[in-house]
């Protein structure tokens, strides 16, 4: 994060209502979760990432903590939301989205195109996709998220020992995958 | 077991000997182990390859958004904290007071005072203490009635014939009769505790009433220094004497015990005989006999 050193002063700030403070949080942050939400398969990753931030607005002055603790947070933040959105979407299937404050998509442009700009990230993403939803949730929140094991067991319900073997055998795939597609980063 | 199965039981038994610290480090993007260097790289590599910025129009609209929700909440938050000062500033107004050690003195008696009230109407309305009077009367007013309290109706102690068996002897009614008639009497100070001994004698032995006797010894004691003094306490000690032989005659009358009664005259008798010479502590002493002979005479 690169609010740094000046966390607290930020976070203090934030919590005042100040919009430079925001400003900072949100450009570090929102590219992180952005990248989780897209990767996990929201269908509009953006929109959602707006709805995390809110969330972390209203539910700020219940956090107390570090700079890592808040990075955390906002994944297990994030991570709800991402359940709340596809819960939403399967009761709301044919669900008129408003026009207006919503940027039109390219009509001329491939969806996934859109959203994963780079070949790197292409190659990223469909290595990724081939996990286990579970797998992609714990090795996502434990690198972009940089949650602890107990952190990320936490935000998903499961047992430190049970998010250890996800990612364990996580890892053992991506290997696998890895060496089928022969991706280097 | 299926060939894919298999084939990632072989990709997993590599990673078997891999600690959980190593895995901490391959998601961390390092390695120790030159053997996982591609996933280290491509774990390393992943927050750069799919973070990516929201694009210019979404960010504005979410720091808009942001920015306007953050701003109630902080008004809120101000309007909450503005109350939890004040409720501070109320506390500590009152807390200096409290810090005085007269003060707070003062507020453990007021506890153990009102703690007190209460034990002491409890243990009233429990029959065990008997609260003033003055406290009685005002539990009263609010409608409490206390058991047992010493101000309450007093059990009869003037003797009645009303209260005599149907087959008590005609003497018991006798000597009842003159201590219901004569008590009164003797307690305004109208007859002498010899003339009222001599009253209950009478009564007892059906004779006539002497008080000549009674008297001979007051003239007597007018006569002897020592012998006046005497006869005052005489006639108060044969008084006394008198009443404790008409009590046990009461009592031995009520319990239908004619033999009590007889007894009891002729103790009173005695004691009227007695007061009669001036022998006070012989009269006494007299009383007390009959006294105690009718306590023995009880079943």
């Amino acid at each position: 994060m690169s609010v740094g050193e000046s966390f607290e002063v930020t976070l203090a700030a934030a919590r005042a209502g100040a919009e430079w403070a925001w400003t900072s949080i949100y450009s570090d942050l929102a590219p992180s979760v952005l990248g989780y939400l897209r990767t996990r398969g929201a269908p509009d990753p953006e929109d959602l990432t707006g709805e995390v931030f809110l969330e972390v607005v209203r539910d700020l002055p219940a956090f107390d903590g570090s700079e890592r603790g808040f990075r955390a947070w906002v994944f297990t933040i994030a991570h709800h939301c991402l359940l709340d959105d596809r819960r939403a979407r399967v009761r709301r299937p044919f669900e008129v989205m408003p026009d207006e404050g919503i940027d039109a998509p390219d009509p001329n442009s491939d969806i996934e195109d859109r959203v994963i700009s780079s070949v790197e990230a292409e190659r990223a993403y469909r290595v990724i996709t081939r996990l286990s939803a579970d797998q992609q949730d714990v090795v996502l929140l434990r690198t972009l998220g940089e949650m602890t094991v107990e952190e990320v067991a936490a935000a998903l319900g499961k047992r430190p020992g049970a998010v250890k073997q996800l990612q364990r055998r996580a890892i053992a795939r991506l290997r696998r995958e890895l060496e089928r597609e022969g991706v280097t980063l | 077991m299926s060939g894919s199965g298999a084939y990632e039981d072989d990709m997993l038994r590599p990673l078997s000997h891999v600690r959980d610290e190593d895995i901490d480090l391959l998601l961390a993007g390092h390695h120790r182990d030159e053997e996982l260097g591609d996933i280290a790289a491509f774990l390393g590599g992943l927050i750069d390859a799919v973070a990516e910025a929201p694009a210019e129009g979404a960010s504005r609209r979410h720091l808009a958004a942001i920015v306007q929700v953050a701003g109630e909440a902080a008004a809120r938050g101000h309007v909450l904290d503005s109350r939890a000062r004040l409720e501070r500033s109320r506390a500590r107004r009152w807390s200096p007071v409290l810090r005085t050690r007269f003060v707070r003195v003062m507020a453990r008696a007021l506890v153990v005072a009102v703690g007190a009230s209460f034990l002491s109407v409890g243990l009233a309305l429990a029959g065990v203490v008997d609260l003033p009077e003055v406290a009685d009367d005002a539990l009263a007013r609010v409608g409490v009635t206390l058991p047992e309290q010493a101000g309450g109706p007093e059990t009869e102690s003037v003797p009645s014939a009303e209260l005599l068996p149907e087959d008590a002897d005609e003497t018991a009614f006798a000597v009842i009769g003159a201590i219901e008639t004569y008590l009164p009497q003797l307690q305004d100070g109208t007859i002498s505790g010899c003339e009222f001994g001599a009253f209950v004698s009478a009564a007892a032995t059906g004779e006539e009433v002497d008080t000549n006797a009674c008297s001979a010894s007051a003239a007597a004691g007018e006569q002897e220094t020592v012998g006046a003094q005497g006869g005052a306490e005489t006639g108060d000690q044969a008084s006394s004497g008198g009443m404790s032989v008409a009590d046990q005659a009461e009592q031995g009358a009520l319990e239908g015990s004619s033999e009590t009664g007889d007894q009891a005259s002729a103790g009173g008798e005695s004691v009227a005989d007695d007061a009669s010479g001036g022998q006070a502590s012989d009269a006494q002493q007299t009383g007390q006999d009959a006294t105690t002979e009718g306590q023995g005479n009880k079943p």
